[in-house]
């Protein structure tokens, strides 16, 4: 057992961070506010006084306002759902706000007219519908909240990336807004944004207690006469109001709502009443002194960088140093997942899996446009088209199997069903380093570009085992120090694509998935991970059997649980190193994947390894038909498909569940 | 079976199966054990009594490895517990913690199986000896019936009954149970404590035991120890422990302690 350090407390850091932000404040104000105090010059109008009281003070409000309120949305759905990965841009608000801006952008112009922050709030509040919606036949079980959330999230969100990938010339200002640009002209967005959140937050309070005793477990909220169900959906409703309306006055700045409970709870605020309170001290502050610093830092240039983006700069070392002092317990007790059938043959329906794949191998190879239309290749002509597909579909399909191999791996490792190589940090790895080489060496060829990938998400991952080591990788540290990594190079990628370089354009075309110009060698390579990877896993399907038991039972059975925990990882890790180069990091097949698997009722470990992997190989290859038949002579984005085409079956199989 | 080897010899064992000695605790400035020293004989049924708090499940993690005391030293087998490889370790010591975990799903087969990792490890084979013994333990603690359901949609004593049940198909010669009977009737307790001893009595197996009921401790244990406050304060045979002076100062209650109109065992209860 390592020695924990004591907490920091949740005060003293605001006072540190106070300190900050009023030190940075006073740099960011000090010439202006000198000339304000001045004597009034002679002509009427002032510039700089203008500036200083219609743009900067209320953007710097409007920065406290916003993170407080996220901070407080993140703190409440943390609580309501009992998972560290909660906040509002899980929960499917931030991307059906989103959606519903593109969509009125492109058919619509005419409803901007009636105000931006409606129209943000009716997607915000249809998708959260569709959530409830989803999980009603559940009871509005956390689990299946969280999922349907994610699920919601990641079709609305990739909606809306298709079509400004598809209709950029006209959405490019979505970009700026999807991550959360403060900049403000008057004070009016301000004092009505503070009249809905003083309206919120009393409501906020109230519910501090009842979600306390909902924490000790539903049964017991219950024997103590909290409605459990009713309590989560009213906090989850508050929620998400108090993000929609951020989002619909400033966009997208989904990051201090994730972070603002996690640093509070790290800080050493365990009651809910406390987190609430200090994740929206914590929010507000910590998005106002990014603000500060964005102002401070790029001058003029502030206006067009997000600062919702950069707000991962200096939150997420900020978590980071926090990490060693979180103790065991102080996490939330992440949701068991809701008894749910086992199949007698687990191993049939991995089979089934398996040749579903194969079979729409083989179809995708044969089907495609001929000069006479849409229809089945043969003899010479397919020959002709065989050298085009076969790298594309064998890649799909390896990265498919490679992605489901690693969403299985860590949401076996940290017993939480939203764990995904999204979310631990090696996506964002690839990403990041594709984005540096991009940049910085220009447009180099496709070698490149994958190598650099694969460094990308090989020191992503060994960033978070070197910050998780000291706990000898306990779960909810390592999804925690995955979250902290992926965020601040997501940041990193965000700013970039938003500065408007053409490159960026070009950069977003691979984020989203493209896999028609794989070269037959990276096909090669990433079909040969994963006929490793895949048997691999396969011969440690025990550890993985043992792991989820938790920590007693499986070191009593000697198995030797940090090694095995690390060894997992770095395999999880790998496999999407060899993927992302392929297929993106959007494309949310290792997410999906497992999930799909656990609800068709496939739970042995061994079976569960081979089934993930077969149905991500199928979900890519289905996806690579549907994106080559959709918009065709447009191919559209293997990867953004994807979401298209496993979330709507995900979300099949959470509805025709029968209740166990 | 080693273990097996000394059977005959159970009554009077020659080198205990623990020797604990001086063993200090302190969790967040409490000291949780505090200087407990005493040997676990070898062949025999030990339950450790104690209030709650008294740190009988940290003086049981500590035997099982789960937890490092601060000082002092632990001997299991003659060789000190940190020189054991975690599954020669395995193979020798089981260990049953206190919060079973719900083991979502596996079903009960699955989970009992499971038990047979520290034979097999994660590359081996599981072998026809494997699936007998797991065979047996279902039988043995009566498991066989729901062998194909889920693990989490059991109640909680048929739960307690599959992990005993896994403990067994570990195979293990020392088994350290963290109250192993709290979930259960009256009926299984005493069914499943006679396994207990019926596994040290035949197969010379040694067993430590948590316990909080006096009554079923003397009925099954062959020697108690008893802690207060992180300190050892009775360490003896069940005749030795159940007095009701010595109860009183354990319990902090008083006590009173008459014989059995049938049997004439001795039979505590609190006044």
């Amino acid at each position: 057992m390592s020695a924990l350090r004591q907490p920091i407390g949740p005060g003293a850091l605001s006072l540190g961070l106070l300190a900050a932000t009023l030190a940075t404040g006073v740099l960011v104000l000090l010439p202006a506010l000198r000339e304000a105090a001045g004597p009034l010059p002679v002509a009427a109008f002032d510039h700089d006084r203008m500036v200083l009281l219609h743009s900067t003070l209320p953007r710097l409000v409007m920065a406290l306002l916003c993170g407080a309120m996220l901070g407080l949305a993140g703190a409440l759905l943390q609580a309501a759902l009992g998972n560290p990965l909660a906040s509002p841009t899980t929960i499917g608000t931030d991307a059906g706000a989103r959606l519903a801006l593109a969509l009125a952008g492109l058919f619509a112009p005419a409803l901007y007219g009636w105000g931006r922050d409606l129209v943000a709030l009716a997607g915000a509040g249809a998708a959260t519908g569709l959530v409830f919606l989803l999980s009603r036949r559940q009871g509005f079980a956390a689990v299946s909240l969280v999922l349907a959330g994610l699920v919601v999230s990641l079709y609305a969100g990739a909606l809306a990336g298709l079509l400004t990938l598809v209709e950029d010339r006209y959405l490019a200002g979505l970009l700026i807004w999807g991550a959360g640009s403060l900049s403000q002209q008057s004070w009016e967005p301000a004092s009505g944004l503070a009249i809905r959140a003083a309206l919120l937050l009393p409501l906020a309070l109230l519910l501090a207690r009842p979600l306390q005793l909902v924490e000790l477990g539903e049964d017991a909220a219950r024997g103590l006469g909290v409605p459990a169900e009713r309590l989560r959906l009213l906090a989850i409703a508050l929620a998400v109001a108090l993000a929609a309306f951020v989002s619909a006055s400033v966009g997208v700045i989904g990051f201090v709502g994730l972070v603002a409970p996690a640093i509070a709870r790290a800080a050493g605020a365990t009651r809910v009443k406390n987190r609430l309170v200090w994740s929206a001290v914590l929010g507000g502050l910590i998005l106002l002194l990014t603000d500060l610093l964005v102002t401070l830092l790029a001058g003029p240039f502030a206006d067009f960088l997000p600062t919702g983006a950069v707000t991962a700069v200096l939150g997420s070392p900020i978590l980071l140093w926090l990490l060693p002092r979180v103790s065991r317990g102080s996490a939330p007790p992440i949701k068991p997942s809701d008894p749910e059938r086992a199949r007698r043959r687990p191993g049939r329906g991995a089979l089934v899996l398996a040749l579903l794949a194969l079979a729409a191998f083989a179809a995708a190879l044969l089907l495609g446009h001929a000069p006479g239309g849409w229809g089945l290749a043969t003899g010479a002509a397919l020959e002709a088209v065989l050298p085009f597909r076969w790298p594309r579909l064998l890649a799909s399909a390896g990265a498919g199997a490679l992605l489901g191999l690693a969403g299985l791996l860590l949401q076996r490792l940290t017993a939480n069903p939203m764990a995904s190589p999204e979310v631990v940090g090696v996506s964002a790895g690839a990403t990041f380093a594709m984005v540096l080489s991009v940049f910085l060496v220009g447009a180099a060829g496709a070698a490149s570009v994958t190598g650099a990938a694969l460094l990308g998400s090989l020191a992503a991952l060994l960033l978070v085992l070197v910050l998780a080591r000291r706990s000898g990788f306990a779960p909810e540290r390592v999804l925690l120090a995955g979250l902290a990594v992926n965020a601040l190079l997501d940041a990193v990628v965000v700013v970039l694509s938003a500065t408007g370089d053409p490159r960026a354009i070009q950069l977003l075309g691979w984020l989203a998935g493209f896999t028609a110009n794989v070269s037959p060698g990276s096909a090669l390579v990433v079909a040969a991970g994963a006929a490793v990877l895949v048997p691999l896993a396969l011969l440690l399907q025990r550890w993985l059997a043992l792991l989820p038991l938790g920590f007693p039972p499986a070191a009593a059975l000697g198995v030797p649980v940090p090694a095995a925990r690390a060894t997992l990882l770095a395999l999880s890790g790998l496999a999407v190193a060899l993927a992302t180069p392929v297929i993106g990091p959007l494309s949310f097949v290792g997410l999906m994947a497992p999930n799909i698997v656990r609800r068709l009722g496939i739970q042995a470990a061994g079976a569960a390894v081979l089934a993930s992997a077969a149905c991500g190989a199928l979900v890519l290859l289905v996806a690579d038909i549907a994106a080559n038949a959709l918009a065709h002579p447009l191919q559209l984005p293997t990867g953004l498909v994807a979401s298209l085409v496993g979330a709507p079956f995900l979300l099949w199989l959470l509805q025709s569940r029968k209740a166990a | 079976m080693p273990s097996l080897a000394f059977a005959a010899a159970a009554a009077v064992p020659a080198a205990p199966a623990f020797a604990v000695r001086d063993l200090h605790l302190a969790i967040g400035g409490r000291a949780i054990l505090d200087g407990v020293g005493f040997d676990l004989p070898a062949g025999q049924v030990t339950g450790i009594l104690g209030p709650n708090g008294s740190g009988k499940s940290t003086l049981l993690k500590v035997l099982a490895r789960q937890m490092q005391a601060d000082t002092g030293s632990v001997l299991f087998e003659g060789r000190v517990l940190e020189s054991w490889r975690s599954r020669d370790f395995a193979r020798r010591v089981g260990y049953l913690p206190q919060q079973l975990s719900a083991a979502a799903g596996l079903t009960v087969s699955e989970l009992v199986a499971l038990g047979r990792y520290p034979w097999h490890g994660a590359l081996g084979r599981f072998s026809a000896l494997d699936a007998e013994k797991a065979e047996a333990a279902r039988r043995i603690t009566g498991v066989e019936r729901f062998a194909d359901r889920l693990v989490d949609q059991l109640s909680g004593g048929e739960r307690q009954r599959v992990w005993i049940a896994m403990l067994i198909a570990q195979d293990a010669a020392c088994l350290l149970l963290d109250e192993p009977i709290s979930a259960l009737d009256v009926a299984v307790q005493i069914e499943v404590l006679d396994l207990v001893r019926r596994l040290a009595r035949q197969e010379g197996r040694t067993v430590a035991v948590v316990l909080h009921d006096i009554n079923m401790a003397a009925r099954f244990c062959d020697h108690l120890v008893a802690l207060r406050g992180g300190r050892l304060v009775a360490d003896g045979s069940v005749d030795d422990l159940v007095r009701a002076d010595l109860l009183e100062s354990i319990y902090a209650h008083p006590m009173t302690v008459i014989p059995h109109p049938e049997t004439g065992q001795r039979i505590a209860f609190p006044r």
